[in-house]
């Protein structure tokens, strides 16, 4: 049947739909040809074809434009709220006329900024790696936390705080304090469970679920390790430890805000590099090494930059559980699957949850801060839930 | 299926093997050497289940590693890599395309562009989404162009995933049970529509098939394939006999003629039973 004739039957079966009998469908048309509502689409010609993808392109700009603006109007939020009360002209003079020594200049150049800062860093990692991983894995459940990275590091972390037990950091020069030694501590053992992971991925024939199941068995292996030193512990480290694993943006210093800011600057770029196989690899895995992507490299690759970005979030502000996992989600919800706006994408949905995070975590209860990590998943999951369960049919 | 029909241009055939390929211990092509395929034929890749049928197609991709020489015309498949494989050959695995959220148009431009072959067209620019456009179209399904693939059905993903295939403009196309989601219709449909591209286009396809009646009626050439080894290969009409279907699927079938001439297969028992 040619096309007009396809258009022809369509029209047909939308005139008797509203009960004009007088035109029947010839007989043989419909047995050729049932009349669905897909068919009733006629084929877009090439013009309407540019624009529409034009327009979807402008669109995705669009979307990644508003998700920036509402990250920094979340930032610039958060900095101006807090218990010590400073007008939005102070907070704006503090922030251009430096670190002048004055009570105001202090709270946000020594607490507020870096905070702030770190808090969107930290999502910004998180939500990049948890992108990558749920990509090269091929799971929509993979993440730094379900897959042992935040285990790892947490178990790395209560071993500097219960047995005193650590790396050493000495090298690390004026960065060797007690902070920086858990820190360290954590980013080997997620650096440690990232590498363990990458070599059963190299595993000759290991498929990707294997991997995923091998990171499942790394969290409860670490959860364990973990309860058993709280079992041992003294109630000072137990109550530290516990704070640790609770996650908290109030741990940052601008040398570590800096460490992870480079990272993040190092890494984009070198994920939006390989965004064409990444989006291929969606393709699945077949079709995408028949295209001529070195599917190995780039899980191999993949996994390092993951375990870099998630080590230092995780180091730095403690287990995060909820955004790795959900910022790519609604990023694929608003984005689709191109990577070179995914991962961008996933990026900034997960440094804009991690800041929303942080404005509630100084609010909710006054005079005192919570730990960011309970609060992230009680902000996230509204947002997460209204746009995975619309369902709509995103344009 | 006579071997005149279509244009065919010999300096561009295939030649493979022989092939031998292993999954760990066990040997899984034994000395597989499908005769010099010629350009502008399409090649039915017979065989029972587990037969070898879709690690032969693989091993001709490049996916499979095999010992053996892959030849296409003067080009030295085997010594290639990846990326420079994927500027001569196209493969369609046989699992379906992922439901994922994009455009049936965007992911046959991806496929023109990730790995380094889009021919110099900007992915996104009018020339690209003309090719690809183009090909939905020879494939009768432009109208779903602008649609996601996570609201299509198996069988529509199946046709766009041969789109994929199909826009890179391959010389061998390299094609996993390109039928098996489809209904009678597009069944048909498609086959009309590779034996029109291949002819066209002068491509080496080769197609792992189940349905022996449509390779008698639309393939050119066979390979039987049997426990990793070929047990038949030559001209389609020489492949499927009684003998080779009894060998290679334990049936005892006959090939009869339908009124209008068209050759079928009629399975009357199995044997050894």
């Amino acid at each position: 049947m040619t096309p007009i004739a396809a258009r022809f039957a369509s029209c047909c079966a939308g005139a008797r739909a509203h009960g004009d009998d007088a035109a029947p469908l010839p007989r043989q048309m419909q047995i050729l040809r049932p009349v669905t509502s897909m068919q009733q689409i006629s084929p877009p010609g090439l013009a309407e074809a540019r624009r529409a993808y034009a327009a979807l392109t402008w669109r995705r700009i669009c979307v990644l434009a508003g998700l920036a603006a509402l990250l920094l109007t979340s930032f610039l939020i958060d900095l101006s709220l807090g218990p010590a009360h400073l007008s939005f002209s102070v907070m704006i003079h503090t922030m251009l006329s430096g670190n002048d020594g004055s009570p105001a200049s202090i709270v946000m150049w020594n607490l507020r900024l870096p905070f702030a800062v770190m808090a969107i860093l930290t999502g910004v990692a998180l939500g990049l790696a948890g992108a990558e991983m749920q990509t090269v894995l091929d799971n929509p459940l993979a993440s730094p936390f379900t897959l042992g990275l935040s285990a790892a590091s947490a178990f790395g972390a209560s071993l500097a705080i219960v047995l005193g037990w650590h790396f050493p950091v000495s090298f690390f020069g004026p960065y060797s304090g007690n902070e920086w030694i858990v820190a360290v501590n954590a980013f080997v053992f997620a650096i440690g469970a990232a590498l363990l992971l990458d070599l059963v991925a190299r595993w000759r024939g290991a498929a990707t679920g294997t991997v995923v199941l091998f990171g499942i068995a790394l969290v409860f292996t670490f959860q364990a390790l973990v309860a058993l030193l709280q079992f041992v512990a003294t109630e000072d480290a137990l109550q530290e430890l516990v704070f640790w694993t609770m996650g908290s943006v109030t741990r940052a210093s601008w040398p570590k805000v800096a460490v992870l800011a480079t990272a993040c600057a190092v890494i984009l770029p070198w994920s939006l590099r390989s965004a064409w196989a990444l989006t291929a690899l969606r393709m699945g895995e077949d079709r995408a090494a028949s295209l001529g992507v070195d599917v190995p490299r780039i899980r191999l690759a993949s996994l390092l930059r993951v375990s870099i970005l998630a080590a230092l979030a995780v180091a730095f502000s403690g287990t995060i559980a909820f955004v790795g996992l959900v910022a790519p989600h609604i990023a694929r919800r608003l984005l689709g699957e191109d990577h070179r706006v995914f991962l961008p994408g996933s990026a900034l949905t997960g440094g804009l949850i991690m800041s929303a995070a942080s404005i509630a975590a100084k609010n909710l209860v006054t005079g005192a801060v919570l730990p960011v990590g309970i609060v992230t998943a009680l902000v996230g999951i509204p947002f997460f839930l209204i746009i995975v369960l619309r369902q709509s049919r995103l344009p | 299926m006579s071997l005149e029909r279509g244009q065919r241009d010999d300096a561009m055939a295939l030649r493979a093997g022989p092939l031998t390929g292993r999954r760990g211990r066990r040997i899984v092509l034994d000395r597989v050497e499908p005769g010099p395929l010629a350009s502008g034929t399409i090649t039915a890749l017979l065989g029972a289940n587990g037969s070898g049928k879709s690690t032969l197609l693989r091993a001709l991709a490049g996916l499979f590693p095999v010992d053996g020489p892959v030849w296409l015309g003067p080009h030295d498949l085997a010594a290639m890599r990846a990326p420079e494989r994927a500027r001569y050959c196209a493969y369609m695995p046989q699992t379906l395309p992922p439901p994922i959220h994009m455009q049936a148009i965007e992911t046959v431009m991806v496929s023109m562009r990730a790995g380094g072959g889009s021919g110099g067209a900007r992915f996104g620019g009018d020339e690209a989404i003309g090719t690809a456009l183009g090909v939905l179209e020879r494939l009768g399904i432009a109208d779903l162009a602008l649609r996601f693939l996570d609201e299509l059905s198996g069988g529509q993903r199946q046709l766009v995933g041969l789109a994929q295939a199909l826009a890179r403009s391959p010389a061998l196309l390299l094609l996993d049970e390109p039928l098996s989601a489809l209904d009678l219709r597009h069944q048909f449909e498609v086959m009309a529509f590779l034996r029109r591209e291949t002819e066209t286009r002068g491509m080496v396809t080769v197609l792992v098939l189940h349905d022996l009646g449509m390779a008698l009626r639309r393939a050119d050439s066979a390979v039987m394939l049997h426990d990793g080894r070929m047990i038949g290969s030559g001209p389609v009409g020489d492949v499927v006999t009684p003998a080779v279907l009894a060998a290679a699927f334990g049936v005892k079938a006959r090939v009869e003629r339908s009124p209008e001439g068209d050759p079928m297969v009629l399975v009357d028992g199995v044997t050894g039973s």
